[in-house]
């Protein structure tokens, strides 16, 4: 799975592109991998830009679960950009009430900063 | 080609200022040419129907535009009609009298060596249901285009129709239709209007982020619905509906990930059983045999249509104040043929609470004004029920969201009628008991705000009789709404002789105004009128008994009383009452020497349902 990782460090704030255009049963298990080294440095709060993603599919939408899991409780996933489609997928099975979501990496920041 | 906006027609309609037959003979032979690679004269029957119907089309599909911009320009509500079955049967001489081409294309086929009549005989009938409910939908279309109302209907597109017949050795043997073999012109497939339908999964219990109860609907398949567009013709050319049937497709998304983990095998199979959906309309008395199959069809088509609902409505209102949504019933009116779409009610409360965050209050009371629901049997037997471990296992959100209904509907019976616990048990969505099952008639009249029967003494005894205790809470929802057949198809297209004496007699107003039929009442006693009609009654039965005489090798006389009973074959249609009542005029005759006032002939037709394990003997 391609992911770019880049830190907002005034904020400690991990944010990732999803470069692929598809989260699904594929690379979902490389997701979690590729942010093991992040969740062992103690990362809380994250924004997964999902701009560039054009479907999820329920394997994708449980990897996404899972790694809100492996934050802690205290923390926040957001996922921002997501398209009408990636977003009525969110909505559908009511993940949208569990992440943050937002409509850009900056809404993000802006509202990951505000939470604290 | 460009047609004329206010075409002629074949009985009574305006006659056009200039015929087009030689513009649409051109078109037919180019759409010989170079659609199917070949002269007029060496097209098989089925590529000439192609021909002519794609030459229609042109026409249809710019009044099908023009008719969408009217729509849209007046911000008009839209009604839709949701049924498994729309028994359309074939269109194109329908479609031409509609449009007023009839005339037309018949010189133009006339220069061509041919005729409407060879042509349309290789039409494959679109046989998209089983008897009665089917047509009304199907005649409900044909009104409502002809009135110019936005109506629309939604179903499935069935690989296979209702059965062919064959009678074996006095046996019915039921033959697939593969109506969809071949291309059919009447079709549009629309792919880029695709429905991705989540089906299967789990529901895990979650908090939100506020720690309020949220459950998540997870682990689900996908299925692919994409809508074919069949165009609906009314009556005089200014209006062109469609009726929207969906295909299923397997989510090539979905099969691209097992393809690529290397299993051929099992994502051919996962891609057979999604396509497996639309593949066959169940005959009558039949479901129990897939229940999960007929369970994911109701289901399928009920999601796609309102998904397709809901992005139109969005698009022509979506900027309507700050609560688009608001304003949803006052746009759109749904109206289910029987509880087969029922699922629309949890379906539309899903989509209002899950995806637009709507209250529950605000989103039933939406729900209620937008639906309404068409009974069509009395029969407590024959109301469809789904067990409830089906729903959770298929549908896991959905059967969440009727338990809560239920529920929210039930206190407010214990509230109306404190202590009636039989009402409660009556009205409850859930019929408890070993393999609890959920009700869907009780789902459609909780859900509705309108719930009719088909005829004036049907609907008296669906509130006596079937359902008198939900009489009881609303008896304002109950209504009654007569059956009906379109008379341009049944009449105009069907008997077109008649049709010309009655337009002679009192104008052509009755071809869009059936009640107009009563200008006729003076005529009854009018010898020449008498006349006319008995000659084109006579011409007709003379067809029907030479039609008779090649198919059962069977000859009747003409000058006898046709006493015909046509209509699927079943024991509640009661033909083999009307068998005994011919024994005892035949036991009268021949016993007491009662000489009959007329020699009567009586003529039988129709299906039987198939009976699983044996071949079906009444239809012989």
């Amino acid at each position: 799975m391609n992911l770019e990782f880049d830190k907002h460090d005034e904020q400690q704030i991990v944010i990732c592109r999803v470069i692929d255009s598809r989260i699904d049963g594929s690379v979902s298990g490389d997701l979690k991998k590729q942010f093991e080294p992040h969740l062992q440095g103690g990362i809380k709060r994250v924004a997964l830009d999902m701009s560039a993603v054009k479907f999820v599919d329920s394997t994708g939408l449980g990897a996404l679960i899972s790694l809100r899991k492996a934050l802690p409780e205290d923390g926040e996933l957001a996922v921002c950009g997501a398209t009408a489609q990636v977003d009525n997928l969110f909505r559908l099975t009511r993940l949208n009430k569990v992440l943050l979501m937002c409509a850009s990496v900056d809404e993000a920041i802006e509202k990951l900063t505000e939470i604290g | 080609m460009t047609f004329p906006t206010t075409p002629s027609t074949s009985a009574g309609a305006p006659q056009a200022p200039q015929s087009h037959a030689p513009a649409i003979r051109e078109s037919i032979v180019r759409y010989a040419r170079y659609s199917f690679g070949g002269t007029w004269e060496s097209l098989s029957p089925h590529d000439r129907f192609r021909a002519v119907a794609m030459a229609l089309r042109e026409f249809t599909l710019d009044v099908m535009r023009q008719t969408e911009e009217r729509y849209q320009e007046a911000g008009a509500k839209r009604v839709y009609y949701l049924s498994m079955e729309f028994l359309i049967g074939r269109s194109l001489t329908n479609n031409l009298l509609n449009l007023g081409l009839f005339d037309e294309f018949d010189e133009a086929l006339t220069g061509l060596g041919s005729s409407i009549e060879q042509v349309q005989a290789a039409e494959q009938d679109a046989a998209l249901g089983n008897g009665g409910l089917g047509r009304l939908a199907a005649c409900f279309l044909d009104s409502l285009a002809t009135l110019d109302m936005p109506g629309y209907g939604y179903g499935i597109n069935y690989d296979y129709g209702l059965f062919r017949q064959e009678i074996d050795n006095g046996y019915q043997r039921e033959r697939p239709d593969a109506w969809q073999r071949r291309w059919t012109p009447w079709q549009l497939e629309r792919a880029e209007e695709a429905c991705i339908v989540p089906v299967y999964g789990r529901i895990e219990h979650g908090r939100d982020r506020a720690g309020a109860y949220n459950p998540m609907w997870l682990d689900w398949k996908v299925l692919i619905g994409i809508p074919n567009d069949m165009p609906v013709v009314g009556f005089g050319g200014k209006t062109v509906n469609y009726l929207r049937l969906y295909s299923a497709r397997s989510s090539d998304d979905f099969d691209m990930q097992i393809f690529s983990q290397g299993d051929y095998i099992r994502a051919v199979e996962q891609k057979i059983r999604s396509e497996t959906i639309s593949k066959v309309l169940y005959p009558p008395d039949t479901v129990d045999a897939g229940k999960e199959l007929r369970l994911l069809q109701e289901y399928f088509f009920v999601y796609c249509a309102l998904d397709d609902i809901m992005r139109r409505f969005l698009d022509e209102h979506g900027d309507v104040g700050a609560e688009p949504l608001e304003h949803f019933a006052e746009k759109v009116a749904i109206q289910l043929n029987d509880t087969h779409p029922a699922l629309a009610v949890a379906e539309l409360m899903r989509r209002f609470l899950d995806i637009y965050d709507m209250s529950w209050d605000r989103a039933w009371q939406i729900t209620q004004e937008t639906l309404a629901y068409t009974n069509h049997t009395l029969l407590p037997e024959a109301l469809e029920k789904w067990p409830v471990s089906l729903l959770e296992y298929v549908i896991p959100r959905h059967m969440q969201l009727i338990y809560e209904i239920n529920q929210k509907f039930l206190e407010k019976v214990q509230q109306l009628f404190p202590g009636d616990e039989e009402l409660v048990r009556s009205v409850s969505l859930i019929e408890e008991g070993e393999d609890k099952q959920v009700r869907m008639a009780n789902l459609a009249i909780i859900g509705s705000h309108s719930v009719n029967g088909v005829a004036a003494l049907h609907s008296e005894l669906v509130k006596k009789d079937l359902v008198p205790d939900f009489y009881r809470i609303w008896p304002e929802r109950f209504n009654n709404k007569t059956n009906g057949v379109t008379q341009r198809r049944w009449l105009l297209r069907a008997n077109p002789q008649l049709a010309q004496l009655v337009t002679e007699s009192c104008g052509d107003g009755w071809i869009t105004d059936l009640d107009q039929l009563r200008k006729l009442e003076p005529l009854a006693k009018d010898a020449a009128f008498q006349q006319r009609f008995s000659e084109i009654k006579l011409d007709n039965k003379q067809r029907l008994a030479a039609t008779i005489a090649e198919l059962c090798r069977v000859k009747v006389d003409p000058n006898s009383l046709f006493d015909i009973q046509i209509k699927r074959i079943h024991e509640y249609k009661r033909q083999l009452l009307n068998v005994m009542h011919v024994i005892h005029l035949y036991l009268q005759i021949v016993e007491e020497g009662v000489v009959p006032e007329v020699p009567r002939t009586f003529i039988f037709a129709g299906k039987a349902a198939p009976v699983i394990g044996r071949p079906s003997r009444s239809s012989s």
